[in-house]
C-alpha cells in the first residue's frame, strides 16, 4: 500500500495542535507518531477503522491521558495542563458517555453549568424539549441514545470555541433526524461563530456534508490529510485494462490488481490538474470517487 | 442422580477469587479456633473457639452459598431440567461439608463437637440467610444485639456464656424454613430482579442482562453503576444535593461528581434513605423507654452494661471497615472507566489545580469517611475507659480503627496518584481487616467483662494489625509520590 | 427563491460546492430564477441542508465570479441583471457537453453503432 502523509504542523495559536503523538498498551502502539494541528474555524473529521485509534488519538489531544511520547497543546496550553480559561473554551462528548448517571437530566445540565462562564441555559432547556428528553428522569434511566443526546447539549451549551465529538456509533446512537440536527448545528456553529470543530464518525456522508477537512487514521498513522472538497477534486480511479498495466505510473496511493489482471490505481492529479499520462491510454478510464471509495481503497 | 453436577456447583457459581478469599478466611478462623482450643484452660474455650468459626461460616455462607440461587433463577428461567435438584444437592452437600470439615478439626483437637457443628452450622445459616432474605433482614440482624439485651429484661434469655444446644438448633431450624421458602419465592418469581426493597442482597450482585455462566458473582469487577441505580426502587434514589455546588464550593462539588456514597443528599432523600433504619429504631426506643422509664442517660448505661466492649469493637471495627470498603470500591470504578466522570472533571473550569486541586479532591473523597472514623473511635476509646479495660485491649482497639482508617485513605491515594493495584488486592485487604476484626471479638471481652487469652495471642494480634498497618501506609506512599508526579489526578489507571 | 429549490448529494463525488453552482447555472439558464431574484442567505442554505457555510459561500462566490449572481448590498445575493435571462443556444448547449461526452463514451464502450442511438434520442426528445 502507498500512502502519503500529508501534514502541517501548526502555530501555537491554533486551538488543538499534536506533535509526534505515541501511546499504546502491552507493546502495541495505538498512535504511532501522529501529527495533527487545526485551523481556527474549521471542521475536521477523524476517519478510521474501528481500533485506529482515534479515541486514543482525542485522548491525548485533551489531556485525558498520558501518552508515552509526543506532546499536545490546546490554544497554546500543554493538554495535561490546561488553565481554567482554556477549559472553558472546550467542549467534548465522549463516545457512549456515561458520566453522572445519578443526576437528572436537568440537575446535570444545572451542575455543569455553573462552571461555564457562557453557559446558555434557555438553549439548554428548549434542546431537552426538541429532542423530548425528560428533564426529571435519572440519567441511568435514558436509553444510550438519549444520554447521547443530553451530553451533546451540555457540550454546545457551553459555548465553546473548540468542539471535540466522538460520533462513533455503538449499538445505538442518534436517529437519523437528530443526527442531521446535530449536523447543522455544528455547521452553523462553525460557519458563524468560528467555533472549531473535531468529529470522529464512521459516517462519511456526515463528513462529506459538514466537514471542511479530513484526516484519515489508519493503523495508529495518519494517512490523510486535506480539504473535503480538495480531495474529491483530486483523487480518482484509475482503470488500466490487463494489457496495459505496464504503462502504469509508478506513482499512486494505492493499487489493486483485480482478478482479470487488470489494474485499479488511485491517483493525484498533479500540479497543473492533469491526470496522469497513463490516463490517456486507449481503453483506460478515470473515475471520480466518493470519499467513502477513497478511503476503503486507501484502508487496504 | 448424578453426582458430577452437584459436586462442580460451587466452581460454577463463584468467581475464583472470591472463592479462595473465602476459603483463606475461613482456614485462618479455623487455624485461630484451633489455637484457642489449645492454648485457653477455661470453660469458654470451646465456646471461644465455636464462636471464631462460626464467625467465619457466616462469611461463607453469605458469600459462597447463596450465589447458588442465582443460578437455581438462571436455570428455571432458561427451562434446564433436573437442574434444581442438582443445585439444591449441591448447597445442602457443600454447607455439611463446610460445617463437618472445621468441626472435625476441632474435634480432634479436643473442642466439644456439638457445641461447634451447632454454631457453626447457626453461622452458615445466618449468612445464608443473609443473602437470601429480603433487605430489611439485614437492618434486624445490624440491630440484634441491642434488641437481645433488652429482650434480656423481659425474657429469661439463658445466660450466652452457658448457650443450651437445644435454642441454638430451634434458631437453626427456623432459619432453614425461612430459607426455603425464600428460595423457592425467588426461584418461582416472575421477574426476580425487579427493584424493589425487599430484594435479597444477593441479587444484586447481578444485573439483568448478565445471564449465563459469566454473570455469577460480580464482586469487585467494574460494575456499571447505572444498572445499580436501575435496580433500586425509585423511592429509595438519593437526590442530589445541588445548591452548594458550583466554582465557589470545589468540594461540595467533586461530592457531586463522584456520586455513590459520596453524593450530597437532599435531606428528603436522606430521610427516605434511613427510613428503613428509624422504623425498627423507632420501635426499639419504645421498648427502651418502656423499660427505663423515660430518663436517657439510664438507657445508655444500661445499653453501656449489656455490650460488653468486643461486641463494641466489633461494631466499631466492622461498621468502619465497611464503611472504608464502600469508598475504596467507589474511588476504583470512577477511576477506571475512560468515559465517564474522568474526562468531565478533568475539562472543568474552576475546580483549581495542582496542590490545591489535590487538597480539595482528596478532602472530597476522604473527609466524610474518615470523620465517621473518628467519631467511632471517640466512641469505642470512652466506652474503653468506662469500662477500666486493659491497655492491651485498648491498644488493639485502637490498632484496628487505625487500620480501618488507613485502608481508605491509602487506596484513595493510590487511586488518584495512578498507581492502582488489581481489585484482588483490595478484597484481600478488606479480608485482612475482617478476620482480624473476628479475631479481636476472641481477644477482647466478648461474653463477659474480663479478657480470657493470655498476653502472648494479644501481641501476636497487634502484631498482624501492625503488618497491615504497615502494608496500607507503603501502598499510602507509592499512591501520594504518584500524585505528585501526575500532571492531573483524573487520568484512568 | 427557497434552499429547497436545491438537491445536494454529499456522497457524490462532485463537491459540494461545485453542485451548488451547476444547480445555480442551470435554474439561471433554464428561466426558473429571474433576474433580481433575491437568494436565500448563506446560512439559510447551510441551515436547511446541514452542510458548512463555508461551502455555501464557496458556491456563491464562485457564481458570482462567473456572473450568474451579484451582491446588492443591504439585501444579498441576487441574480445578476445584466445577464440575459435567457442563453443563446450555443451557451445553453454548451452546458450539456459533459453529460454528451458521457454518453459518448457509453456508446462506444457498448460498442453501438451512432444510428439507433440517434434514432432513439431523437424519439425520446420529440415526446
Amino acid at each position: 500500500m502507498n500512502a502519503v502523509l500529508q501534514e502541517v504542523t501548526n502555530t501555537l495559536d491554533a486551538p488543538l495542535v499534536a506533535r509526534q503523538l505515541v501511546h499504546g498498551y502491552e507493546g502495541q502502539n495505538v498512535l504511532d507518531g501522529v501529527d495533527l494541528g487545526l485551523t481556527p474555524g474549521s471542521v475536521l473529521g477523524l476517519i478510521g477503522r474501528n481500533g485506529a485509534g482515534k479515541s486514543t488519538l482525542i485522548r491525548a489531544m485533551l489531556g485525558l491521558l498520558e501518552p508515552l511520547s509526543g506532546s499536545a497543546f490546546v490554544f497554546g496550553e500543554p493538554a495535561l495542563k490546561l488553565s481554567d480559561s482554556a477549559k472553558s473554551r472546550i467542549a467534548y462528548v465522549p463516545q457512549q458517555p456515561e458520566a453522572l448517571a445519578w443526576l437528572t437530566a436537568a440537575q446535570m445540565l444545572d451542575f455543569v453549568g455553573r462552571f461555564y462562564p457562557r453557559w446558555d441555559a434557555p438553549f439548554a432547556k428548549t434542546m431537552l424539549e426538541r429532542w423530548k428528553i425528560q428533564p426529571n428522569k435519572l440519567l441511568a434511566k435514558l436509553s444510550p441514545g438519549e444520554r447521547q443526546r443530553v451530553d451533546l447539549i451540555r457540550a454546545l451549551a457551553s459555548q465553546p470555541q473548540l468542539l471535540v465529538l466522538v460520533l462513533d456509533e455503538p449499538a445505538a446512537a442518534l436517529d437519523p433526524v437528530a443526527r442531521r440536527e446535530l449536523l447543522r448545528e455544528l455547521a452553523l456553529r462553525a460557519g458563524e461563530s468560528g467555533t472549531t470543530v473535531l468529529f470522529s464518525t464512521h459516517i462519511v456522508s456526515d463528513l462529506e456534508r459538514v466537514a471542511s477537512e479530513v484526516a484519515f487514521l489508519h493503523n495508529g498513522k495518519l494517512l490523510l490529510r486535506c480539504g473535503v472538497d480538495d480531495t474529491k477534486e483530486r483523487y480518482g480511479r484509475l482503470w488500466i485494462p490487463a494489457k496495459m498495466t505496464a504503462a502504469a505510473p509508478a506513482q499512486s496511493l494505492s493499487k489493486r490488481r483485480n482478478e482479470d489482471g487488470s489494474l485499479s490505481l488511485i491517483v493525484e492529479r498533479d500540479a497543473q490538474g492533469h491526470w496522469p499520462e497513463a490516463a490517456t491510454l486507449p481503453g483506460a478510464r478515470i473515475d471520480a470517487l466518493g470519499l467513502e471509495d477513497l478511503f476503503v481503497e486507501i484502508a487496504e | 442422580m448424578n453426582a458430577m453436577p452437584m459436586l462442580l456447583m460451587p466452581w460454577r457459581t463463584t468467581v475464583p477469587g472470591m472463592r479462595r478469599i473465602m476459603l483463606g478466611i475461613l482456614a485462618a478462623l479455623l487455624a485461630g479456633a484451633v489455637y484457642i482450643a489449645v492454648h485457653w484452660h477455661t470453660p469458654n474455650a470451646s465456646l471461644g473457639a465455636a464462636v471464631t468459626i462460626g464467625y467465619g461460616e457466616f462469611f461463607v455462607g453469605m458469600l459462597l452459598l447463596s450465589p447458588f440461587l442465582l443460578m437455581a433463577i438462571d436455570a428455571r428461567q432458561m427451562r434446564v431440567p433436573r437442574m434444581q435438584r442438582s443445585i439444591m444437592a449441591g448447597l445442602v452437600f457443600y454447607g455439611a461439608v463446610l460445617v463437618a470439615a472445621p468441626s472435625t478439626v476441632l474435634g480432634v483437637v479436643g473442642v466439644n463437637v456439638a457445641t461447634v457443628v451447632a454454631v457453626a452450622t447457626l453461622g452458615l445459616m445466618l449468612g445464608l440467610s443473609l443473602g437470601l432474605l429480603p433487605r430489611y433482614f439485614a437492618v434486624v440482624m445490624g440491630l440484634s444485639p441491642l434488641l437481645i439485651s433488652l429482650l434480656r429484661q423481659y425474657v429469661a434469655l439463658p445466660d450466652l456464656s452457658v448457650p443450651g444446644l437445644e435454642i441454638i438448633w430451634a434458631i437453626v431450624a427456623f432459619l432453614i424454613v425461612i430459607c426455603r421458602v425464600c428460595w423457592w419465592h425467588h426461584v418461582r418469581a416472575a421477574d426476580p430482579y425487579r427493584g424493589s426493597f425487599a430484594k435479597p442482597m444477593v441479587l444484586y450482585t447481578r444485573g439483568t442482562t448478565q445471564v449465563g455462566w459469566s454473570g455469577w458473582s460480580n464482586w469487585g469487577r467494574s460494575y456499571d453503576v447505572a444498572r445499580q441505580i436501575r435496580s433500586q426502587p425509585q423511592w429509595m434514589q438519593p437526590v442530589a444535593e445541588l445548591r452548594k455546588s458550583g466554582p465557589t464550593y470545589p468540594r461540595h462539588s467533586l461530592r457531586i461528581a463522584l456520586g455513590g456514597w459520596l453524593l450530597p443528599k437532599t435531606w428528603g432523600s436522606i430521610c427516605r434513605q434511613w427510613f428503613v433504619v428509624l422504623v425498627p429504631l423507632a420501635a426499639v426506643i419504645m421498648l427502651l423507654k418502656i423499660a427505663y422509664g423515660y430518663r436517657v442517660l439510664r438507657v445508655f448505661i444500661a445499653l453501656e452494661h449489656s455490650l460488653t466492649l468486643g461486641a463494641w469493637v466489633w461494631l466499631g471495627g466492622f461498621g468502619g471497615a465497611g464503611l472504608s470498603l464502600v469508598v475504596v470500591l467507589l474511588l476504583h470504578q470512577r477511576w477506571s472507566k475512560t468515559n465517564a466522570e474522568l474526562p468531565l472533571l478533568a475539562l472543568l473550569p474552576g475546580l483549581g489545580r495542582g496542590s490545591v486541586l489535590i487538597r480539595h479532591l482528596l478532602g472530597a473523597s476522604l473527609g466524610r469517611v474518615l470523620g465517621i472514623q473518628f467519631v467511632l473511635t471517640v466512641v469505642l476509646v470512652l466506652t474503653a475507659f468506662a469500662k477500666h479495660v486493659d491497655s492491651a485491649s485498648l491498644c488493639i482497639l485502637l490498632l484496628g480503627q487505625v487500620a480501618g482508617s488507613g485502608f481508605v485513605a491509602a487506596f484513595a491515594l493510590a487511586y488518584v496518584g495512578g498507581r492502582s493495584l488489581p481489585i484482588g488486592s483490595v478484597a484481600a485487604v478488606a479480608a485482612a481487616c475482617f478476620t482480624l476484626i473476628g479475631f479481636d471479638n476472641v481477644c477482647m471481652p466478648f461474653f463477659s467483662a474480663a479478657p480470657v487469652v493470655g498476653m502472648l495471642p494479644r501481641i501476636m494480634l497487634m502484631a498482624a494489625w501492625v503488618v497491615l498497618i504497615g502494608a496500607l501506609a507503603w501502598i499510602g506512599q507509592r499512591g501520594w509520590r504518584g500524585l505528585q508526579r501526575r500532571p492531573h489526578p483524573f487520568l484512568p489507571n | 427563491m427557497d434552499a429547497s429549490l436545491l438537491t445536494i448529494q454529499p456522497n457524490a463525488p462532485e463537491p459540494i460546492y461545485r453542485q451548488i453552482v451547476e444547480q445555480l447555472r442551470r435554474l439561471i439558464a433554464s428561466g426558473q430564477l429571474l433576474a433580481g431574484e433575491l437568494l436565500p442567505s448563506v446560512r439559510d442554505v447551510a441551515g436547511f441542508h446541514a452542510i458548512n457555510p463555508m461551502t455555501v459561500s464557496r458556491a456563491y462566490g464562485m457564481a458570482e465570479a462567473e456572473g450568474l449572481l451579484e451582491r446588492m448590498r443591504g439585501k444579498g445575493m441576487v441574480v445578476a441583471a445584466t445577464r440575459k435571462p435567457i442563453q443563446s443556444e450555443s451557451q445553453r448547449l454548451a452546458l450539456l457537453e459533459a453529460q454528451l461526452q458521457e454518453l459518448a463514451r457509453h456508446v462506444n464502450e457498448l460498442e453501438l453503432p451512432a444510428d439507433p442511438v440517434l434514432r432513439r434520442l431523437a424519439k425520446l426528445l420529440g415526446d
